[in-house]
């Protein structure tokens, strides 16, 4: 086999160690890549599945969906599973199943609003002893020995250590809650250097029943003993960097800023790269004036203080539930003029890859304040302005204007028009409005929407040998109406009555194709490479009675591709509310050279190893006729 | 069973293929297994509707708020299109932290509840919910504008 080395073997973080997969975006950079390339684009039509691994039962209720991603280590994979959020163990080779561990049932986990939202666990090698860290849906965090599942003994109280504690808030320790909100958690922590970073999660916040709640803080634990070490406060305290971008002692009672996607690293600088999300109530801030920082941000830590080194606030006062929503990738690129470039890049659900020099913080090309439309939401004020990246483009079409509605046939614009002209239209950052505003309207488009952009399930995946950015995303739009709080008794002002859009004319989608893509982006340069549909035409929109006789392009699925890459092949599981396919796709063209059928959409990022010689491609699927189980692909055995 | 010369009983089969051909139409529409109706002419029943309000309220009311559904644009973007799309899109992405999760009855008895608070008269028998059953439903509006109730009683 011709192993064809694309950039000199440089010292990159961002690579794998190539036979494992040691963490949930591959390595401590995220970047969902492999340098494995056993199977290429011309034998990938020949994946076969291998074994499949049931997850549907642990939990009380049987999982129709699954979000997590395993990692391996020597032969062994390591993942989460169910509404308990079980730790398994499984033979990489055969799909066996070693030892599971789950916290016994207790009233946190019974208030979690994140029960199966697990996407993985932790691996650090902690004094030559394999550990696997997982954090419960009740907030407790657990060191297990990965060879017997057993909690480590000197690790916390038994192997476990109650997150809430330290939190800096007062918390029922019984229910997780408090008299405003709650905190849990969806992500792996990260073990860097000798500490497990922690992150947090909490309830939808689109429909909030108070103002309040618990603020995000990120910690650092001790990865051997499970001491605490330090804490960032997300929401800044008084004398803190950021505090007076809260006006009128919002401070006191906003809380969310939670970093609930996986965190990433740059462990030989010791820094760690933590998302977070919106403010709480994340469509009305009228309740939080102010730049709110360091909501909708990326933050750089110093893994071993837990002191800010850098950071970038992707919104300000964030009202467009943009919360970033996957993990910061880490990768070196040479660029076009030659410069090494240490990035940090991130991708989210407004549909710009933010792209900065993780060393400094500074944007690698310029990232720029614009003005953007006022509010006219009561007791609403916005930002005056909002940051533009000017390169890369855009991935994903942002605001909307009547010329984005489907126009296949002169009544169904008709009949679009007549949909969305109830709504307001504008750019991108066009603020959310009243449900019932004087002028008439019933809200107004979010686009990119809650679901759209590069999200959760999609995200990116990054070849740092070739340079090349991978980001799957979806055009989606919400329509937002701001109602009064009080129609569900909460402390916030205005809540709005859910995320959702509006169903198009004759229930076709009401925005033009595609509905979904991969776009491949040049690190080198910031050009687009290319973009693809994900996916054909669906049946409901190919075979509508109002199209027959329109000739329709392949217009991709609304569902978030699930891509992985390797040396050799960009995979992409077409996705939940897409068809159960995973593609080998051509990296530098976008070519599909090879579609594989699994028994359910991939729901999550899939991954990649080597074991005994073999390479392996695991994803997780399921539908509602499919309950959560992986399914492992490989080439037949010669 | 043409017989000739028996009072005329020959034609008998003849005029009984007749009355059938007339009828069928008629026996069409009263069979609820065969051809199209309208949400409005009674298609679910009382028992799913108060089966459907538990799961709401088990399962949709902590993310949604009613007036979601009972707006009046609600069902008017659904207006001509058959259950079984709105059934579809629910069971594929609901309840959001397990979607896919509820029995196709639950989901059948969720979607009579909300159809009940628009103002969608309630009937005799249950609505089906296989997908042949549910493609012969086609959503219609109330005829009044202003929508649903929007209380939960």
């Amino acid at each position: 086999m011709l192993l064809l080395s694309l950039a000199p073997a440089a010292q990159n973080p961002s690579q794998s160690a190539s036979e494992d997969w040691t963490s949930w975006g591959g390595s401590p950079g995220s970047n969902r890549y492999s340098s494995l390339d056993q199977v290429t684009l011309d034998n990938a039509s020949e994946l076969e599945v291998v074994w499949r691994w049931k997850a549907a039962n642990y939990g009380p209720e049987v999982d129709n969906i699954y979000r997590a991603t395993p990692i391996k280590i020597g032969d062994r994979l390591y993942a989460v599973a169910g509404q308990r959020r079980t730790v398994v163990c499984i033979d990489a080779a055969t799909g066996e199943t070693l030892w599971m561990w789950r916290m016994k049932d207790n009233p946190r986990w019974q208030a979690s609003t994140r029960k199966n939202y697990g996407k993985g666990v932790a691996w650090a090698n902690v004094q030559g002893r394999d550990v696997i860290y997982v954090i419960t849906p009740g907030y407790y965090m657990a060191a297990l020995d990965a060879e017997t599942g057993l909690p480590l003994p000197h690790f916390g109280i038994n192997g476990i250590v109650d997150l809430h504690l330290g939190l800096g808030y007062p918390v029922e320790a019984d229910t997780g809650t408090a008299a405003y909100g709650d905190i849990t958690s969806s992500s792996p922590p990260i073990v860097v250097n000798g500490v497990i970073v922690v992150g947090n999660s909490h309830d939808r916040g689109y429909y909030p029943s108070q103002k309040e709640n618990i603020p995000g803080h990120v910690r650092g634990y001790d990865a051997r003993t499970g001491n605490m070490l330090w804490r960032f406060h997300v929401i800044p305290q008084p004398g803190e960097f950021g505090h007076d971008t809260w006006e009128d002692d919002s401070w006191t009672y906003t809380g969310n800023v939670s970093s609930w996607a996986p965190l990433s690293a740059d462990p030989e600088r010791g820094l760690v790269f933590i998302p977070t999300d919106t403010p709480t109530n994340d469509y009305y801030g009228g309740q939080r004036k102010g730049q709110n920082v360091f909501g909708t941000s990326i933050i750089a830590l110093d893994v071993k203080t837990g002191k800010r080194v850098w950071h970038f606030q992707f919104v300000h006062h964030d009202v467009w539930n943009y919360d970033t929503p996957n993990a910061p990738k880490v990768v070196d690129v040479t660029m076009a003029d030659g410069r090494r470039m240490p990035m940090v890049i991130q991708t989210t659900k407004q549909g710009w890859a933010y792209i900065f020099n993780r060393v400094t913080g500074e944007p690698v090309w310029p990232i720029e304040e614009r003005p953007v439309p006022r509010s006219d939401t009561p007791g609403e004020v916005v930002w005056p302005t909002q940051p533009f990246p000017s390169r890369p483009a855009p991935f994903e079409h942002q605001g909307i204007t009547e010329d984005d509605l489907i126009d296949y046939t002169p009544e169904l614009r008709e009949q679009a028009l007549e949909l969305a002209r109830q709504y307001r239209m504008g750019p991108i950052f066009t603020p959310p409005s009243l449900a019932e505003h004087p002028d008439g309207t019933k809200g107004a488009f979010v686009a990119p929407g809650a679901n759209g952009g590069a999200n959760i399930p999609g995200g990116s995946a990054v070849d740092p040998e070739a340079g090349i950015l991978f980001v799957a995303t979806t055009k989606g739009h919400s329509v937002i109406s701001l109602v009064k709080g009080s129609v569900r008794n909460s402390t916030a002002a205005y809540v709005s009555t859910g995320p959702g859009g509006i169903r198009g004319p004759q229930g076709l989608p009401l925005l033009k194709p595609p509905y979904s893509t991969i776009v491949a982006i040049d690190l080198k340069t910031g050009d687009h490479m290319w973009t693809i549909p994900n996916g054909d035409t669906p049946d409901s929109v190919k075979e509508h009675p109002a199209l027959q006789g329109v000739e329709l392009p392949r217009t991709g699925k609304s569902s978030h591709a699930n891509v992985l890459a390797t040396r050799s092949v960009l995979f992409i599981g077409e996705g939940r509310g897409g068809d159960p396919i995973l593609r080998a796709v051509d990296k530098m063209t976008g070519e599909i050279r090879a579609e594989i059928e699994l028994p359910a959409t991939t729901n999550t990022a899939p991954m990649t190893y080597m074991l005994n010689g073999r390479q392996y491609i695991v994803c997780a699927i399921a539908d509602p006729d499919t309950p959560a189980e992986f399914v492992a692909l490989a080439l037949p055995e010669e | 069973m043409a017989a000739s010369g028996e009072n005329g009983l020959y034609r008998l089969p003849a005029i009984i293929a007749i009355l059938v051909l007339l009828a069928a139409p008629g026996l069409a529409a009263q069979d609820s297994n065969d051809g199209v109706r309208s949400i409005r002419e009674g298609v679910f029943s009382e028992k799913q509707v108060r089966r459907g309000r538990r799961i709401y309220e088990k399962r949709c009311q902590s993310c949604h708020l009613i007036e979601q559904f009972t707006a009046s644009t609600f069902l008017k973007s659904w207006q001509g299109q058959p259950v079984h799309a709105l059934f579809s899109l629910v069971r594929k992405t609901m309840p959001e932290d397990n979607p896919g999760n509820l029995k196709r009855r639950e989901y059948a008895e969720v979607l009579a509840f909300i159809f009940k608070l628009n103002k969608i008269p309630a009937g005799e028998t249950d609505m089906k919910n296989d997908d042949a059953s549910l493609k012969q439903i086609l959503i219609e509006s109330p005829a009044t504008e202003g929508g649903g109730n929007t209380e939960i009683d």
